[in-house]
């Protein structure tokens, strides 16, 4: 299994409150990995760190072997593109602008475009099902459109690395399963892909490798069928629950029994 | 409608739109508009005719003089001092997010008059100690209202924080005032209030190299500008250091907004308004700096032809009518839209 991306013994805190306690963990090539946990238990931190936009207070993280943080920003985002949880549109933008913007690392002060920077975008807004709201301004979508909009701006930054931060919030359930067939058709065609997911299920159904997070540390990685059980459940969520195979997909699937309170 | 301007080879190619095409030759046209009428229009009027006739290196020798020595120079001040002035707003209001963030809200200018009443009060005056003294001074409020950013102030108690420093700055300065003898304070009071009245060549000449190092570097920040607005994380994320933007944007918005309260005096109202103008105008999300440059100079030629029209008993500074359209457009801000207050 070939990597690129790699954290080696990182922790995370904030104003010394600790968040993640000495991770170690892989992120194969071209596959598309899920990252789970409780609320507050460092997932978008996690992102953060792989994207270089927060500082560990310990460890490293690696692509290609060299520490992220030595990378230039620019050199960094064109292999790794990432979706905050919470970005921000200007007033009055167009959605084929927004998405334009996604192409900044590969334009220079002089060159601000180019016929594969059109390309780029026209792809990007197909993949993320926005092509018919290209001309349409920003402040007028829906949150799912938005959302999209969003995502169809991390496709045209066009990186072999794609990290997504709980990107499937505000999606109506059908787009919610075309961004997860997107996702793993993606990362079939050899990208990586990291999104932090709520729904486990859905998760398990498209993801190959998933990460579950629990009291700042790594509580279980690996395939699905071994990572989804009935013990991890408890021990992440205190969730008491029964694994049984997904009518459709024979994946393991969550069927929660009881929730222990007090968590 | 987006155009593209392109070299052959593809080497540069950038972005516009026809909208801010045609937006930036209106605003050029409106400019040279105001320069007809302000070398036109005085106790001397002159035709058009008059006018392209000395420009072309003819005319009478009066007019020459007229225009040469008088007019031109204090026009070209006006443009000058006016498009430093909206590209200074500019930076401050991409930067911060806001459309309040202007050096003149946030007390920056406030700062730079003070520094600049010092070094002219305590010592002695000259283009190089003014200007350090407003650099500094500008750069002394910047600090103080970073302190309150750092700690997590933003939006409109951001600007609330800033006209109190900025107020502060204004009594020390009036303190100053009335601690000098009499001529001194004089002096410093024509100058206080923003004025183009006794512009020389030679003022011209540093408002124009001060033009010259500052505008272009802040026009060619408009590209991670325009990306900053997007949130840090999307900025980082697509390869923008975004602490180091800001922090070009906001030394080269102070160095503007200094220069010209060393050189002209403070202006309120222009690097406010001129940017919101320029946005209104181009309208599309995007940062507007050359929109705001043009947007500044026009705004700053307007008042000052508003100044020499205006009658007063003494020749009015043009500090005091931006004032007072400023104050008209809060009210106007005020009356249109309850956003002014949760941006
Ligand atoms: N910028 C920050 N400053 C201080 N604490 C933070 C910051 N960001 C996150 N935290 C804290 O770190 C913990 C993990 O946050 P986060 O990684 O966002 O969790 P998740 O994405 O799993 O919900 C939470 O307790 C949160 O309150
Ligand atoms: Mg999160």
């Amino acid at each position: 299994m070939n990597y690129r991306l790699q954290l080696d013994r990182v922790s995370a805190a904030y104003e010394g409150v600790s968040v993640l306690k000495d991770i170690s963990l892989v992120l194969p090539d071209g596959v598309f990995t899920a990252i789970m946990g409780a609320n507050g238990s460092g997932k978008s931190t996690l992102l953060k760190l792989l994207g270089g936009a927060v500082a560990p207070v310990a460890g490293k993280i690696l692509l290609d072997g060299k520490p992220v943080s030595a990378l230039r920003p620019r050199h960094l985002a064109r292999d790794i593109a990432m979706l905050p949880q919470f970005p921000l549109a200007p007033d009055g933008i167009r959605v084929a602008e927004l998405v334009m913007r996604g192409r900044f690392p590969h334009q220079t002060m002089f060159r601000q475009w180019s016929a594969a920077d059109r390309t780029a975008v026209d792809a990007a807004m197909a993949q993320a099902g926005v092509a018919d709201l290209a001309h349409r301004l920003v402040s007028t979508l829906s949150g799912g459109q938005r959302q999209r909009v969003w995502i169809a701006l991390v496709l045209a930054q066009d990186t072999p690395i794609l990290l997504l931060d709980e990107p499937t919030s505000f999606l109506d359930i059908a787009y919610q399963v075309e961004l997860m067939a997107l996702l793993s058709e993606l990362s079939e065609r050899g990208r990586t892909i990291v999104a932090v997911l709520h729904d486990i299920n859905q998760a398990s159904r498209h993801a190959s490798h998933l990460v579950m997070l629990a009291g700042g540390q790594v509580i279980a990685a690996g395939r699905p069928d071994e990572v989804v059980r009935a013990e991890t459940m408890r021990a992440v969520f205190r969730l008491e629950s029964v694994i049984v195979p997904d009518p459709v997909t024979f994946t393991p699937m969550v069927v929660p029994s009881e929730l222990r309170r007090n968590r | 409608m987006s155009v593209i301007i392109a070299s052959p080879a593809g080497g540069i190619a950038l972005k516009t739109s026809r909208r801010r095409l045609l937006a930036g030759i209106f605003l050029c046209l409106a400019g040279l508009g105001i320069g007809i009428w302000t070398l036109a229009s005085g106790d001397y009027p002159l035709t058009f005719y008059e006018i392209l006739d000395v420009v072309r290196g003819g005319g009478d020798e009066t007019a020459r003089m007229v225009v040469m020595e008088w007019r031109l120079p204090r026009f070209l001040a006006a443009l000058v001092a006016g498009a430093m002035l909206g590209l200074a707003g500019a930076l401050f209001q991409s930067v911060f997010r806001n459309p309040l963030a202007s050096p003149d809200v946030m007390g920056f200018d406030a700062g730079a008059h003070f520094g600049a009443v010092v070094a002219m009060l305590v010592f002695g005056g000259g283009f190089f100690l003014v200007a350090g003294g407003a650099l500094s001074g500008g750069a002394v409020a910047a600090l103080a209202v970073y302190l309150f950013v750092a700690r997590g102030l933003s939006g409109f108690r951001l600007i609330v924080v800033g006209i109190g420093i900025g107020q502060l700055f204004f009594a020390a300065s009036q303190w100053l005032l009335l601690q000098a003898g009499e001529e001194a304070a004089v002096a410093v009071a024509s100058w206080g209030l923003g004025s183009l009245n006794d512009m020389d060549k030679s003022r011209l000449a540093y408002l124009g190299i001060s033009a010259v190092l500052l505008v272009p570097p802040g026009l060619l920040l408009a590209r991670s500008l325009r990306q900053l607005e997007l949130g840090d994380a999307i900025a980082r994320g697509t390869g923008l250091d975004p602490g180091r933007t800001r922090l070009s944007a906001i030394l080269v918005g102070l160095a503007l907004s200094a220069l010209v309260t060393a050189l002209v005096g403070p202006i309120g109202f222009i690097a406010l308004v001129a940017p919101q103008i320029a946005r209104r105008l181009t309208a599309d999300g995007d940062v507007a700096l050359v929109h705001a440059a043009l947007a500044g100079s026009i705004l700053l030629g307007a008042s000052d032809l508003l100044a020499q029209k205006i009658p007063s008993g003494m020749p009015l500074p043009v500090g005091v009518v931006t004032l007072v359209l400023g104050g008209l457009w809060f009210f106007w801000l005020l009356l249109r839209s309850g956003r002014v207050g949760t941006s």
